[in-house]
């Protein structure tokens, strides 16, 4: 028998740990080939290669660390989502957003690599006493016009992108290991206008700080720098609007 | 132990620490955005949080009987302060913008002023604007006989009531890691319109489908009203390339034949008023 199941009933956990999420998703897509058979019979197969699997979640912190900013190395993770278990999870994209007055999101997108466990099963937890981190409780260190071109940043958007490469071997349908491949961050800001900077590409900056906290000063995740240097930069408007200066600044880590 | 009711007598506003007279009625407050947590799997407390920056609003009414460019100058870039005082308490914010400035006039009625402003920053009672004081202003009663106006349809048709309004849109600028705006802007144009009622001798509506052969009529419209006593002492409302955005004609079996006219003007500059006062 088939049933809805509420979002209250279906929680997400990585390593043992709930999170507040709004949001998340999981799915895996099979390599598939439409080969061509003897007499022009087209078929389509489906186990020339390893599954992928992925799985998504956008969420709030309600602790001084985010433990997921933690797994942008070499480590991997388990998880459940709504009752589906899976373990051998690689953390691949880590995104925090940070607007004026709105709550700091963060998302995680891993990498499956070793299926799935059970069916989806409701659960819940019980959260009673949190606060997450508000834009307009930001700290920022040398986000300035001398370092930055801009002193009013109205949007940041920061990025942990971890490259994933699983060893396969003959035989088996889950990899024998998973190299950590390049890690790179990228911060772009959008703010009051870039005027003075916007020929210098390739500019190195100094090392910005994010600090956020929720409205008692209470820190909500790790502290996040970038340094590296300035990739791209835009100016742009529209009628009725006012002139957006955006810095895309890009570090490599390995 | 209660105080007892707050009457009229002990109500007071004042902008930019100046009282304001002639407020028939005035209504202030804020508003707080937020949004309730409701997390995937959670069954336990649902907590709001704050999503934008509160607003806070301002919408005044009073009588015209002071000379009121003391409220039009608002309708620029500045900000200003401003503070209800009723008994002992007050609602103060620090930095209120004009959006909205109406005038209307009707005979034999005092003619009346709306505005409404938009507050953005510290609103509440716990806080100081300044020293309040009082201004020697000129009084300035209009009489409905000495209201004038140029446009279409006025030179043989009696206007019996109008509204002159001007609308201003204003955007506030925050700052990742600031609780109060970076900036706020006026965002240009300016929309002006004219409501008039007249009463009808020989005015004749146009055609609809004129405007689409034969492109928007502009026109200028100057309104001219006059003190009651003096008439050397006027205030003079001009709207330039003003185009009709709505026409009615209303009949009735015992009474006239009225028409109900709106223009719309839109300008970069801080609408025209001449105080002759």
């Amino acid at each position: 028998m088939s049933k809805f199941i509420r979002y209250t009933e279906c929680p997400v956990k990585i390593n043992e740990d709930f999170y507040l999420a709004k949001r998340a998703s999981i799915g895996a897509q099979a390599s598939a080939t439409n080969p061509i058979e003897f007499g022009g019979k087209v078929g389509i197969s489906t186990g020339i290669g390893p599954e992928r699997s992925e799985f998504f979640m956008q969420y709030f912190v309600t602790g001084e660390n985010d433990p997921i900013a933690n797994l942008t190395g070499k480590n991997s993770c388990s998880g459940s989502f709504g009752g589906i278990e899976f373990s051998g999870a690689y953390l691949t994209n880590y995104h925090i957003g940070i607007k004026p007055y709105a709550p700091v999101e963060m998302s995680a997108r891993f990498v499956v690599l070793s299926g799935f466990n059970n069916n989806i099963q409701e659960s819940s937890f019980s959260e009673n006493d949190y606060t997450v981190a508000n834009g307009a409780n930001v700290e920022l260190t040398n986000m300035n016009y001398l370092n930055i071109g801009m002193d009013n940043p109205v949007e940041i958007t920061y990025e942990v992108a971890c490259e994933r490469i699983p060893s396969f071997v003959i035989g088996s349908s889950y990899p024998r290991h998973v190299n950590l491949g390049a890690v790179e961050k990228y911060l772009d800001i959008n703010g009051d206008d870039i005027g003075d900077v916007i020929n210098y590409q390739e500019r190195d900056i100094a090392e910005i700080s994010i600090k956020a906290s929720d409205e008692l000063g209470r820190s909500r995740g790790q502290t996040l720098f970038c340094s590296g240097a300035i990739e791209n930069q835009r100016l742009d408007i529209s009628a009725g609007g006012t002139l957006n200066g955006q810095v895309s600044i890009k570090e490599v880590i390995r | 132990m209660a105080q007892g009711n707050i009457n009229g007598f002990d109500q007071d506003f004042y902008l930019d620490g100046y009282a304001i007279s002639g407020v028939q009625s005035l209504d202030g407050g804020y508003s707080v955005q937020s949004d309730q947590s409701t997390f995937l799997g959670n069954k336990g407390r649902v907590m709001p949080f704050q999503t934008s920056p509160s607003i806070g609003q301002f919408s005044v009414s009073k009588d015209m009987t002071s000379q009121p460019s003391g409220i039009t100058k608002w309708l620029g870039e500045e900000g200003f302060s401003g503070l209800f005082k009723y008994g002992e308490k007050s609602l103060a914010f620090q930095s209120g913008f004009m959006t909205e400035y109406r005038a209307s006039f009707s005979p034999d009625d005092l003619p009346q002023e709306q505005f409404a402003l938009s507050v953005f920053g510290e609103m509440g009672g716990d806080f100081s604007v300044g020293e309040l004081k009082s201004k020697n202003e000129t009084k300035f009663i209009p009489s409905s006989s000495g209201i004038e106006i140029e446009c279409k349809g006025r030179e043989t048709n009696r206007v019996t009531s109008f509204q002159y309004g001007v609308r201003v849109i204003r955007d506030a600028h925050y700052g990742i890691g600031s609780k109060f705006p970076k900036q706020v802007n006026l965002t240009l144009p300016y929309e002006i319109s004219l409501n008039l009622t007249i009463e009808v001798d020989d005015y004749e509506s146009e055609n609809v489908y004129t405007t689409i052969r034969d492109g928007i009529d502009l026109t200028g419209i100057n309104i001219k009203i006059s003190d009651k006593c003096d008439s050397s002492k006027n205030i003079e409302y001009k709207i330039e390339d003003a185009s009709i955005v709505s026409e009615s004609i209303a009949g009735n079996y015992n009474d006239q034949v009225t028409a109900s006219l709106q223009y719309k003007a839109f300008s970069m500059n801080v609408p025209e008023i001449n105080y002759n006062v």
